[in-house]
């Protein structure tokens, strides 16, 4: 028997698009509960980490376990019915839908078994209350603002009934008060159980609410530790800032 | 009341199933009152309102793909083409009575959905489909003017077995009143087929695959099926029309039916009348066919006033005639500004900034 129950386990994947190699031999693992942070300079692989681990992208090498199950040859459907949401970095909202019909798909299609409509209605209801987006419900979702529009993927997501959540810089583009008020929601969803997988680029954010952090740079993992630790790893600081930052904090 | 009122009103207003059924209604009656009135040509008019309704329903099937889920499938004509085909080599050659085509038509317009979907899923984007399906309806076209041995070629079928007699109505074009209703009945099935179907999950699948894919299977829609769900629908339903068309009009040449020009009819309808709304393309395609016959007088100039009908709704009301809620909203708005912007002329505004 395991020691710690762990909601997901990463191990060696890998993912080559021709001759690039986006993703090598990345492994991590989330425990039940927990938020883990991935953080990395632009281009490092980070989306393309969330793409295979949510199905988007198949033919990767390695092994992707969820609640102890293979992950390997799932569609990104399947997963999402076994309990596994993402939001988009760039946010995908279904634009010439209203709110509410955004937040319906994910509560009807992402269920396991067939809802009823008007079940599904009335928690899509709830949940844009949840987010701050209930008296625009009837709205088309093309009027919404990036804050709102992110808002409106975190309901859709959690619509599906998420054990686990992929976050895709929700916090990046916000305005601090913003970036407090979802970081607030980030934590209520945690504590209702969701466990938490995030990119971010906003550290105090990132260094706020995780538990641990995972850092990729091109491809592979650099580093991971407890939020503090990372920050004070010096190829961490080198990858972000360069050499020369690395040698001042040395000194 | 401000805008977002109205719009909701626009959009969801109840009235809409109230305005469909008395529009069901009028269509119902319109033989009867054409009779009862001194009007002499009663015929014509229902061959007009034949047309109608055969459009509105291809339309309609083809907005399932194109308006709901964001395929752009040029390739509707051929469903309907097969299916008409079908009915009438079976007729031709098989001495068939022309009712079983209703059965087996659709369904061979559905087995090439099936045939079409299956490529059309692996394709993404939009131009890609479109080169794809504009390409199968080539090849239909050229296949069914070569085999010549089959098909007859470009000398096509003519003169098939008009609908055998049933229950005592007579089927044989003297009068039009059986065609009529026929055609009303497959009209009203299909359109509440697909006014159903916008409303179930399905509809929302589907508009969440036309808004965005990726986040449509994501949020667990399963892509694959739903797409091919829609399509066999899709085809069923022109198969219908098709069947129908074989047995009225009663001539079928591959250009004709399996030819771009119907492809375009389709588009220009669907796009008029505003695209994923059910009014919308029966709208379409009752303007066009109507305005088209009403032009009759003026041959040479019908199509230039089609042409020009169909540019200034694209500029104007780009979202179709009855998809523009927003646009009017915006008109008003503009008029109702430059009402304010008389009392403070605009060049105070532009000389400071």
């Amino acid at each position: 028997m395991r020691q710690t129950d762990y909601i997901l386990e990463v191990d060696n994947v890998c993912m080559r698009f021709g001759g690039l190699m986006a993703i090598n031999e990345v492994s991590l693992k989330l425990e039940r509960g927990k938020i883990l942070g991935i953080i990395g300079p632009n281009g490092a692989g980070k989306t393309t980490l969330f793409n295979t681990l949510s199905g988007f992208y198949q033919g990767y090498s390695g092994n992707v376990e969820f609640n102890g199950q293979s992950m390997n040859g799932k569609k990104a459907n399947e997963r999402c019915k076994l309990g596994i949401a993402r939001t988009f970095q760039v946010t995908k909202p279904f634009e010439k839908n209203t709110l509410l019909e955004n937040v319906i798909v994910g509560a009807f299609h992402g269920a396991k078994n067939k809802p009823k409509m008007s079940d599904c209605e009335k928690e899509a209801e709830d949940l844009l209350e949840y987010v701050g987006l209930i008296d625009k419900k009837d709205e088309y979702a093309m009027s919404l603002n990036v804050a709102q529009r992110k808002k409106l993927e975190m309901a859709r997501a959690l619509a599906t009934k998420p054990s686990l959540l992929l976050l895709d810089e929700v916090i990046g583009g916000l305005n601090p008060t913003e970036v407090l008020e979802m970081m607030d929601v980030i934590k209520d969803i945690n504590s209702m159980g969701v466990s938490i997988l995030m990119i971010e680029h906003v550290m105090k954010a990132i260094i706020g609410i995780s538990d641990y952090i995972v850092v990729i740079n091109h491809g592979e993992k650099l580093a991971e530790g407890l939020p503090a630790d990372v920050m004070r790893n010096p190829d961490v600081i080198e990858a972000y800032l360069g050499s020369t930052a690395r040698r001042i904090s040395v000194a | 009341m401000n805008k977002n009122n109205i719009l909701i009103f626009y959009e969801k207003s109840k009235s809409n199933a109230v305005i469909s059924l008395i529009f069901f209604a009028v269509l119902l009656i319109i033989p009867a009152i054409l009779r009862i009135s001194s009007y002499r040509n009663e015929s014509y008019v229902e061959g007009v309102l034949i047309l109608c309704m055969m459009w509105a329903a291809m339309t309609l099937s083809w907005n399932l793909l194109m308006g709901y889920m964001g395929i752009w499938s040029l390739a509707q004509q051929v469903f309907f083409g097969i299916a008409a085909y079908t009915s009438a080599m079976m007729n031709y050659y098989l001495h068939m009575s022309p009712w079983l085509g209703f059965i087996v038509g659709p369904l061979c317009a559905t087995l090439v959905g099936l045939l079409v979907a299956i490529p059309v899923l692996r394709l993404k984007a939009a131009p890609y489909i479109i080169i794809a399906t504009m390409c199968l309806a080539e090849i239909v076209r050229l296949i069914f003017i070569n085999l010549v041995d089959w098909t007859r070629g470009e000398l096509g079928f003519w003169q098939m077995d008009a609908f055998n007699n049933i229950l005592g109505i007579n089927f044989n074009g003297a009068d039009k009143i059986p065609y009529y209703y026929l055609i009303f009945i497959i009209f009203a099935a299909i359109t509440l087929v697909c006014a159903l179907l916008a409303k179930s999950s399905t509809g929302l699948a589907m508009k969440s695959i036309r808004d965005s894919q990726e986040a449509a299977e994501s949020l667990g829609v399963d892509i694959v099926r739903t797409k091919i769900k829609v399509f066999l629908i899709s085809a069923f339903m022109a198969g219908f029309c098709g069947v129908f068309f074989a047995h009225y009009i009663k001539i079928l040449t591959p250009t004709d039916v399996f030819g771009p020009s119907m492809m375009t009819e389709l588009i220009a309808m669907n796009v008029l009348g505003g695209i994923a709304t059910i009014r919308g393309p029966i709208f379409g395609a009752f303007f066009l066919t109507l305005t088209m016959e009403t032009l009759q007088g003026i041959d040479s100039y019908k199509l230039l006033i089609y042409a020009l009908i169909l540019i200034i709704t694209t500029l104007v009301l780009p979202n179709g005639m009855l998809n523009s809620s927003a646009q009017f909203i915006s008109w008003i708005n503009k008029i109702k500004n430059l009402r304010l912007n008389k009392k403070v002329p605009l060049t105070e505004f532009s000389e400071s900034g």
